[in-house]
């Protein structure tokens, strides 16, 4: 009889987020997890149904994670300049922090498990940037926006210089790194676009 | 009285539960419709679930008993290769 060994589950785990994060979920299988991971295909099968429960595994596991650490020291009824400054904190703080499971994330965004994702996540996550985002729309701190728009100008410009910092340049090799200046250069102008 | 949930995971924990890990030709979900009435009819078998996204299309099988070779004989009546992977 195989044992189950928790270290070695949490070994396959991190090598999984690892290979997709770095080379993509489309050329991700058990057979190159096996391999980079050291075990046999046989072990992961131990402690994984299929391809699908191990990447839902990991998605739940890095989106709890993610979302633990976006709404620390948040409160959606804050005014929404405060909220947003602490939502940029936390997320660049998180990106920085967790650059794998950014990475994998974004790669599930766009994969076939994005929607059995999303119902595996908490609802506690939508309920509060939903309510954070109404009440600035009641108070006039913020514009009345497609959530697509919104999302674009408030969250994207952050994401990208997390982009560009994570790989070391950004335009014809140009040198960049992230720095909290930038950070607050970059949330002043953000916020002047999504006040009415 | 447990329920059959908490009795499957309690035998989990001390491992007397038996992941069965194959090897096999069940490539497509028609094959799989085949072979899904043979493994529920086993009593042994919690559960079951073909990986067909495997070069190896894994079948894995839980189950109160080691019978490797048993599966193995009723994916080949069945019309399957089928061959235990080990570590």
């Amino acid at each position: 009889m195989r044992e189950r060994d928790e270290q070695k589950q949490k070994a396959i785990k991190e090598k999984a987020m690892q290979i997709v994060a770095k080379q993509g979920i489309e050329s991700f299988s058990m057979q190159k997890l096996a391999k980079a991971a050291k075990v046999s295909p046989a072990t992961l099968y131990i402690y994984f149904k299929d391809k699908e429960d191990l990447l839902l595994q990991l998605c739940k596991e890095a989106g709890e994670k993610m979302m633990e650490m976006t709404f620390k020291n948040f409160d959606p009824s804050m005014s929404f300049s405060e909220g947003l400054k602490v939502q940029w904190v936390n997320r660049a703080k998180y990106c920085l922090k967790y650059p794998d499971q950014l990475m994998f994330l974004e790669q599930i965004r766009y994969s076939g498990l994005h929607e059995k994702y999303m119902g595996m996540m908490n609802e506690s996550f939508k309920i509060n940037m939903h309510s954070f985002v109404h009440n600035a729309i009641k108070r006039k701190e913020l514009v009345n926006l497609s959530v697509e728009v919104y999302w674009s100008i408030a969250f994207a410009p952050l994401y990208n210089l997390i982009k560009f910092h994570q790989a070391g340049k950004s335009f014809g090799g140009r040198k960049f790194v992230f720095s909290e200046k930038i950070m607050m250069e970059t949330f002043e102008l953000v916020l002047k676009a999504l006040q009415p | 009285m447990p329920t059959q949930k908490t009795l499957y995971k309690a035998l989990q924990k001390i491992n007397a539960v038996y992941v069965l890990i194959f090897k096999t030709t069940i490539r497509f979900k028609k094959d799989v419709k085949n072979i899904a009435p043979i493994l529920d009819a086993e009593h042994s078998v919690i559960k079951w679930n073909v990986d067909r996204s495997d070069v190896d299309h894994i079948l894995r099988v839980e189950s109160f008993n080691n019978n490797i070779n048993h599966i193995i004989k009723l994916m080949n009546t069945a019309g399957y290769d089928c061959e235990e992977l080990t570590d």
